[in-house]
């Protein structure tokens, strides 16, 4: 099985992605809130490191579908992942059982040093060589994918377009993509465009999963700086239009999440609900036109 | 390695103007980038060139405001407001100027050890602006957001740091560890004597109030910082107290031989300020019995001469320079029996001066900082 016969799998629906140590949302009160009426379809699950709270969340999810997010391998550093890092990748997936992993194209460490903020890859022809290396690797040794996500922009270096470096990745890895519409947002805002400028011509047949979250938009001098803040934002209505505009064109598309780190509980629920609206009108529309097969008769 | 050259060099800009300006300017050969960043090839400087110079800025300056907000402004909230008089300019503006400076490049985490930001503050070139009370304040606001809790945690300190921040006369005490005999006086608990001009709690909270620091004599006195496993109780005590306190850090002593070392004219100072650390639960063994008030003086103006403490002379004391109280004459005379000076309409939160030894916690349970 290669990492793009993922994409031959069912849509799993709208999930909420959680960091394990917060207790903001509570993922116990989430699941048990998910009991008598589904709110949402799956976690998406950041462990930072050790597997331990990990195999806690596989045992009270009780046949929930769950994804892993992992943070820190760096695929777009010019060096081979950390063996550590790959360590804790794997040992997460593992106590999972996730059917793929989530990876930013971005970086954490620079000689060493832990960054003091999240740096997205510099978009450049050798850049995505790197990633391509990277990421093959990588998914020599990891129990299921690693599958790239696009990381939030505040100050795009290189000359490709985030469109053109995911499907640049995507094609010479061999993997499915992870497009997070927020961050693809806050590209477009840095180089002045439209929300979904590059999109015709980008292989969204290659989109497994796709991300929104909360974000706020700082004007700084007249520059626009945008700001992932997950749960402690809105997602903004321009994401949700995205979405609703992306969803019916991603004709193997697995899932849609919402990163919720740092809401409340019901904020968290709230935005379930919200997405979830959004995600059935479209795939209803595009499954009655015959834009959208369900995944047997794509198989 | 090209691309790695250019995720270094695009550290340095996000955090150096002077290389963000470089690459606005067009720097030929990257010579003046290279002192920065060391060399980078045209290709890849052209990359990071190509970058909009104005959201470059607006993301540096972002990135400072965040790294200040979220390592600095609890711990730190009087050396930022502080530094930031000192250039006339804003508290971001402190951070930009730590983040491109080479102590930024030695810190721990984020900042735990306060290298990042107070080796910058201590490194400026030019200082000439700086009030007169910030060294105390950067002592103070260290010890009480770093050096005591990281202690009380076994966690190192930056020894470096230390010996730039703090004035020769802070010391660490602690209990001899033979019991003393019941009639000597002795050193009740370990704590920490930090020399001091100026009312450093008072002017911090101002200056996180966002008030101006009024005027301020320099009267010198002692924080005592008290410990205890995981906190601190945090007193005021006149000048003579380091002396009384220096003496008992070596040993226990006979209560009729500790105020041998003091000057007749400071010696019921010198009993006052004993009796203070005593009640306060610093000290402890029977007080020596209260000294006579001095003879009158002969002439008028002697008096004054000999009880008034002179700024130098306070000053001398307050950084540790004077010796312990071996020889009566080295003595630096204390503040009277004045209570340290308040920080008068600045300090709304604390507006009432304290008495020689008022107690208040200086660090909560658990590393919660003050």
């Amino acid at each position: 099985m290669t990492a793009l016969d993922l994409l031959k799998g069912p849509f799993l629906g709208v999930g909420l992605g959680i960091d394990v140590h917060s207790s903001s949302p509570d993922w116990r009160k989430l699941l048990e809130k998910n009991k008598p009426k589904r709110a949402f379809d799956f976690f998406e699950v950041y462990t930072r490191g050790e597997p331990g709270l990990a195999k806690q969340v596989k045992e009270a999810a009780r046949g929930l579908p769950l994804i892993y997010h992992h943070e820190g391998l760096d695929p777009v550093y010019p060096k081979p992942p950390r063996d550590e890092a790959v360590e804790a990748c794997v040992e997460n997936m593992k106590a999972l059982q996730a059917p793929w992993c989530v990876e930013e194209l971005a970086y954490r460490r620079l000689d060493g040093r832990y960054l003091d903020f999240f740096m997205p890859a510099v978009l450049t022809e050798e850049s995505a060589r790197t990633a391509v290396a990277n990421l093959r690797a990588l998914n020599e040794q990891t129990p299921a994918p690693v599958v790239p996500e696009n990381a939030p922009y505040q100050l795009p270096v290189g000359n490709l377009h985030i469109l053109e470096y995911l499907a640049l990745i995507s094609e010479r890895a061999e993997v499915p993509i992870v497009l997070d519409l927020g961050h693809l947002y806050s590209f477009q805002i840095c180089r002045g465009s439209e929300p979904l400028t590059g999109i015709e011509t980008f292989p969204l047949d290659r989109v497994i999963e796709l991300h929104v979250a909360g974000s706020v938009i700082l004007n700084r001098d007249g520059v626009q700086l945008y700001e992932d803040v997950h749960g402690a934002g809105e997602i903004p209505p321009v994401v949700l239009d995205m979405l609703s505009q992306v969803v019916p064109r991603c004709e193997n598309l697995r899932a849609v999440t919402i990163e919720v780190e740092d809401a409340t509980t019901e904020v968290a629920l709230a935005q379930a609900h919200q997405v979830k609206k959004v995600v059935d009108k479209a795939r209803a529309g595009a499954l009655a036109t015959g834009r959208l097969r369900p995944a047997k008769q794509r198989r | 390695m090209a691309l790695l050259d250019q995720l270094r060099l695009l550290d340095r800009a996000l955090r150096d103007v002077r290389v963000r300006e470089a690459l606005r300017t067009g720097d030929r050969g990257g010579r003046r980038l290279a002192r920065f960043a060391g060399s980078v090839a045209p290709a890849d400087l052209a990359v990071l060139r190509a970058v909009d110079a104005r959201r470059f800025e607006a993301v540096a300056q972002r990135q400072a405001e965040m790294i200040r907000d979220r390592w600095w402004k609890d711990r730190y909230p009087g050396a930022l407001a502080g530094t930031a008089l000192a250039i006339g300019a804003g508290t971001r503006e402190v951070a930009l100027g730590a983040l491109a400076s080479p102590s930024f490049d030695r810190r721990e985490g984020e900042d735990e050890t306060g290298v990042a930001l107070l080796g910058f503050i201590l490194s400026r070139e030019d200082r000439t602006q700086d009030p007169e009370w910030l060294a105390d304040l950067l002592a103070y606001e260290y010890l009480v957001a770093t050096g005591l809790p990281r202690r009380s945690k076994n966690k190192p300190v930056d020894q470096g740091l230390e010996q730039r921040l703090l004035p020769e006369g802070t010391r660490f005490l602690a209990p001899q560890a033979r019991k003393p005999a019941k009639a000597d006086l002795a050193l009740a608990r370990k704590l920490v004597v930090l020399p001091s001009e100026y009312p450093s709690d008072e002017i911090r909270e101002a200056l996180r109030a966002g008030q101006n620091v009024p005027e301020l004599d320099a009267r010198p006195h002692v924080v005592l910082f008290l410990l205890e496993e995981e906190a601190a109780t945090e007193l005021r005590a006149p000048a003579l107290a380091h002396d009384l306190l220096d003496v008992l850090g070596q040993g226990s002593v006979a209560p009729d031989k500790i105020l041998e070392a003091f000057s007749a004219e400071d010696k019921r100072d010198a009993y006052a300020a004993l009796k203070a650390l005593v009640e306060a639960g610093v000290v402890q063994g029977p007080l020596p019995a209260e000294p006579a008030p001095p003879p009158p003086p002969r002439r008028k103006g002697a008096k004054a001469a000999t009880t008034e403490p002179s700024k130098e002379k306070g000053k001398e004391k307050a950084k540790g320079k004077a010796k312990p109280p071996e020889k009566p004459a080295a003595k630096a005379p204390a503040p009277g029996a004045k209570p340290a000076p308040k920080a008068k309409p600045a300090a709304k939160a604390n507006p009432k001066a304290k008495p020689a030894a008022t107690k208040k916690p200086a660090q909560q349970k658990k590393g919660k900082r003050k």
